[in-house]
């Protein structure tokens, strides 16, 4: 629970320096688009420095951390799990799509997304050949379908494959 | 009057049936895809209509852009994505409903829902042509100003029971939206010099990025189907029974939906959350809302496929698009040579006619098929998610490229997607970012009119003087909600302490 | 059998004899022509393109498929840096639409074009005009009612490097105190804002002003003032077509000030117009194009223009102005071409003077 007080207010602090390059940023604009960001990241800079106090003091008080987002707020996240592995598994997720996206750049979108389907079912959904298979060419089908028919694009790789491959 | 039946015969006639199932399909195809909405049907549609007979292309493009909010219902609700910008609300309470076993009850619902609304606004529509031209006019700059302030107040009834989260969660929407050319001076503004943010982000984008992704990544860590029991006990039926048990919600909403939709600038990507935010306000025991009370579903629903016919009116009698599927509509009248102004309620009434009836027509034809789709596709929640999930990220990051057709889409795609899981781990409102996302460019713009043109007289504005009414009851309906919460939550404190 | 075998071999000569002469043109045949719109789709050089496109696919030899490929952003200037830095081809199988939008911000000399009019070769041109009208309380009754008229009018403004420059210089040489309120979106906003009284002047291009403010002319709710008219096939702006009886800018001018107008403030304003409304979309072919080809497709466009079924188009949905084919077209935007330094110079000062905008 103590590491993830840390990177919450890791993340409200990331809001400080937002908000604070908001208003840095806008002070140079001309008149008429200045008004509206420098202004509006002023405000919220003191409201988000308002909100960190508050965080800390309840690290302070130890106040227990009663599940902030109530009913209509957000949807709410409770994890059966520690929350390194949340952490660490998010970390890995964020770095296959970051794969996706090299492969896209180096060998074209429909290729990538197919490849990437096959392999997703048969390593991280533990399906069989046949199964991965047949989602891959599935994926592949559809984005087939829908560039074809509905003349819709797609990003195209470094290497430059015939239709509808590339 | 003759005309209006008229219209009916053309509407009915074999050929026009055809082209409006066709269009209703596609539609139901884009809603359910998320990402995909009403533009990138109208795109698809827009080099198809070339040459046609204006009454059947109007069958297609209202067939299509008339059902996209009734199967964007399905993601949604099934997964907590939003299948397009006019069902986001819905999710926050028809997701919690599919996990716990209740998705067909909630798409029943949703469905009766989107079908009573979209007839109420084909309704309401064909009543209100003769006063739209004055009504439309009533609402200047400082008045539109007022109902993006309205919009905004939404906020303080989905940021829970900490205000100030929900104000900086609406400024975190309002500083993604201030990227970009600034509305009234070129001036680029937090572009860090990347041609790509000139034209700011999309709200394609900033909507999958603080819904779809986290909600992706948030079952794939948790390697579990989405619903959490087995059993898809309850069924659609349940799930129609309940709108018509709450049909005075749905009226309401519907109302709200095609007044919102019909005021020009305002857009039809809040009409949802201010339909959601309405109920709350409006409900004396809203303690389950956002854990799955069906009101939640029912609001939204039948506020969204209203607006589509609110919509079309500034788009036909004035030619200012009020969304953006009605501008890509508005090139398409210009393609088929109808030049939108006043007299498309004179000479080519009948054509506005046929647009009525289709639009009515297609949400029936919608619901209907949406309703038979639910009992299979419903199935989906019990599967493991990892099966799912490699189709849903291609389904977003090739939504995306659709918003620009450029690598910024998915880079973007990316930042928003982290930004909004942090922001759903730390109870961070990811609804009142949205909402400030979408009204940052209205509040800016609109106040800088009003204050250029009118000096600080505008506040006097009778428009402006009721809308303060409204927003001052509204937000003093969430602080008795955020009081009554707050005694709420001391007393769950003293139980657990007791124990 | 020997029916088939004479009708094949028929088939064959015949072909034989006509492929030579095709040979000698360009052909497309099963080729794709990417035509890049800088725009969304559904705007109005969307739908511009989208018009021209299939006729172009009638009239360019071996009948290729013309595909409207929407790359928009930054008011353009992202699709035409595209056409310009990644657009190599000689074979004319990609072609660019450019709008008043595209032309201005070159004009202005604004930093991030890239692109560069000069270089390409222009196939043919759409112009379009504007009509200025006013709200009738004020007591104007026609453009003579403005000499000595010193009532603040208000203008509802896309802002100061838009089409605007247009409108709200003719009105400043006009000696009008019109206060322009920026941050209006599109021309659609301004007209209602004049119908809400939120403005008092505005002017509309001419297909939405028939549509919707001759009803309200009608009605006495709006004057209208003057066009900007059109451009003669010797350079000189003339009076509308659209609005025969309405007096041209220029005419006006010389009914207040009692002179023509002459000077930078009006090179700068015809320049203007001509990117803005005389030539205001066009199509280009990239630089290295084989001359060829450019020749080609300005026949082509010739054809278009020529084709009564087209014409009907341009009726309906184009304004009714004749559409300029190539030498046409190229000698109308050389005038946006052929603009001087001092001038470019004296708008870029106005703006800043007037509205206190610089272009970056």
């Amino acid at each position: 629970m103590a590491r993830l007080m840390t990177i919450k207010n890791l993340f409200s602090l990331f809001l400080i320096v937002w908000f604070a390059y908001g208003v840095w940023e806008a002070r140079n604009y001309a008149f008429l688009a200045k008004i509206f960001p420098f202004y509006i990241s002023l405000v919220l800079l003191v409201f988000a420095v308002i909100s960190i106090v508050i965080e800390v003091r309840r690290i302070v008080d130890r106040a227990d951390d009663l599940h902030d987002a109530a009913s209509g707020s957000d949807l709410s996240v409770d994890w059966d799990m520690p929350m390194t592995v949340v952490w660490r598994r998010f970390g890995t997720y964020v770095g296959i799509i970051l794969g996706v996206y090299v492969f896209i750049y180096l060998i074209g979108y429909p290729l990538t997304m197919s490849l990437f389907i096959l392999l997703f079912y048969r390593l991280i959904a533990k399906a069989k050949w046949v199964a991965a298979l047949v989602a891959g060419c599935a994926g592949f089908g559809f984005l087939a379908l829908a560039s074809h028919l509905l003349g819709m694009d797609w990003p195209e790789g470094l290497l430059a494959l015939p239709w509808p491959l590339g | 009057m003759e005309a209006f039946y008229q219209s009916l015969n053309v509407v009915l006639n074999p050929s026009h049936l055809m082209l409006l199932v066709g269009g209703v399909v596609l539609g139901l195809c884009v809603g359910i895809l998320p990402g995909l909405g009403g533009i990138v049907g109208m795109t698809i549609l827009l080099p198809v209509i070339y040459g046609m007979d204006p009454h059947n292309a109007f069958a297609l493009l209202i067939g299509m852009v008339a059902v996209i909010p009734t199967s964007d219902t399905f993601p949604s609700v099934m997964m907590g994505i939003p299948g397009s910008s006019a069902s986001q609300a819905t999710i926050m309470d028809g997701y919690p409903l599919a996990r716990k076993g209740e998705a067909a009850r909630a798409l029943g619902s949703a469905f009766t829902a989107s079908l009573i609304g979209g007839l109420i606004g084909a309704t309401v529509l064909t009543l209100i042509i003769p006063i739209a031209r004055p009504l439309v006019l009533a609402f200047g700059s400082p008045e539109l100003f007022m109902l993006a302030v309205l919009g905004m107040s939404m906020v303080g009834v989905l940021s829970g029971n900490q205000p100030i989260k929900g104000i900086i969660g609406a400024g975190i929407g309002l500083m993604l939206g201030a990227i970009g050319d600034a509305p009234a001076v070129t001036e680029y503004r937090y572009t860090f010099g990347i041609d790509y943010l000139m034209d700011g982000v999309s709200l394609v984008i900033v909507g999958l990025g603080l819904f779809a992704f986290p909600e992706i990544i948030d079952l794939l860590i948790k390697g579990r189907p989405i619903s959490e029991t087995a059993e898809l006990g309850k069924g659609w039926l349940d799930g129609v029974k309940d709108t018509i048990r709450h049909k005075f919600i749905v009226l309401r909403c519907s109302i709200i939906g095609v007044v919102i939709g019909f005021i020009p600038g305002l857009g039809g990507s809040v009409v949802d959350w201010i339909a959601y935010g309405h109920i709350i306000q409006t409900s004396k025991d809203r303690e389950n809302f956002g854990k799955g009370d069906i009101r939640g579903v029912i609001a939204p629903e039948s506020a969204n496929n209203a607006k589509e016919g609110g919509g079309l009116i500034p788009t036909f009698l004035f030619g200012i698009p009020g969304s953006g599927s009605m501008a890509v509509f508005l090139g398409g009248l210009l393609i088929l040579g109808i030049q939108p102004g006043p007299s498309m309620v004179t000479e080519n009434v009948d054509l506005l006619y046929t647009a009525i009836w289709s639009l009515a027509l297609a949400n029936i034809i919608g619901a209907g098929l949406a309703l038979v789709l639910s009992k299979p596709i419903t199935k989906l929640t019990v599967v493991p998610f990892s099966y799912l999930a490699p189709f849903m990220i291609l389904i977003i990051t090739f939504a995306c490229y659709q918003a620009t057709y450029s690598w910024g889409d998915l880079i973007a795609l990316l930042l928003v997607g982290i930004l909004g899981w942090l922001m759903k781990q730390f109870g961070w409102p990811r609804p009142a970012a949205l909402i400030g996302f979408v009204l940052a460019g209205n509040l800016e713009q609109y106040l800088f009119i009003s204050v250029q043109r009118y000096g600080l007289d505008w506040l006097t504005r009778p428009g402006v003087l009721i809308m303060v009414v409204i927003i001052v009851a509204s937000l003093s309906a969430s602080i008795v909600y955020q009081k009554k919460l707050k005694t709420a939550g001391q007393s769950a404190v003293e139980d657990i302490a007791k124990k | 059998m020997k029916r088939w075998l004479m009708v094949l071999l028929v088939m064959v000569c015949s072909l034989a004899l006509v492929a030579p002469a095709v040979q000698a043109e360009t052909d497309f045949a099963g080729e794709q022509i990417t035509w890049i719109i800088p725009f969304k789709v559904g705007g109005g050089s969307d739908v511009w393109s989208r018009l021209y496109a299939p006729f172009f696919q009638k009239y360019l030899p071996g009948n290729p498929v013309v595909a409207v490929k929407n790359m928009p952003g930054g008011g353009s200037i992202t699709g035409g840096n595209h056409f310009h830095t990644r657009v190599r081809g000689s074979d004319g199988t990609t072609v660019f639409g450019s709008s008043g939008s595209t032309s201005f911000p070159y004009l202005l000399g604004n930093s991030k074009v890239k692109y560069d009019f000069g270089q390409y070769h222009i196939v043919f041109a759409s112009p379009t005009g504007g009509v200025a009208y006013i709200n009738p309380k004020l007591g104007v009754k026609s453009a003579a009612d403005l000499k000595g008229f010193t009532q603040e009018l208000a203008y509802a403004s896309q802002g100061a490097t838009s089409l605007d420059i247009v409108p709200l210089l003719a009105f400043d040489m006009l000696g009008l105190n019109v206060k322009a309120i920026f941050g209006y979106k599109g021309r659609g906003g301004g007209r209602v804002a004049f119908e809400q009284g939120e403005v008092n002047i505005d002017y509309q291009t001419s297909t939405a002003y028939i549509k919707n403010v001759r009803p309200l002319v009608k009605q006495g709710l709006a004057v209208p003032l003057m066009t900007w008219g059109v451009l003669d096939a010797d350079g000189n702006v003339v009076r509308d077509p659209i609005e025969p009886d309405l007096p041209c800018f220029p005419e006006v001018y010389e009914m207040i000030h009692g002179k023509k107008p002459s000077g930078p403030a009006w090179n700068a304003w015809k320049t203007f117009m001509v990117a803005g409304f005389g030539v205001q979309k066009a199509m280009w072919l990239p630089k290295k194009t084989k001359s060829e080809v450019v020749e080609t497709y300005r026949m082509a466009a010739a054809k278009v223009i020529a084709d009564p079924e087209f014409q009907d188009v341009v009726k309906k949905s184009l304004g009714g102005y004749q559409q300029l084919a190539g030498e046409d077209a190229s000698k109308a935007f050389d005038q946006v071409l052929s603009v001087s330094q001092e001038d470019k110079a004296w708008v870029l000062k106005w703006i800043k003077d007037e509205y206190d905008v610089e272009v970056k």
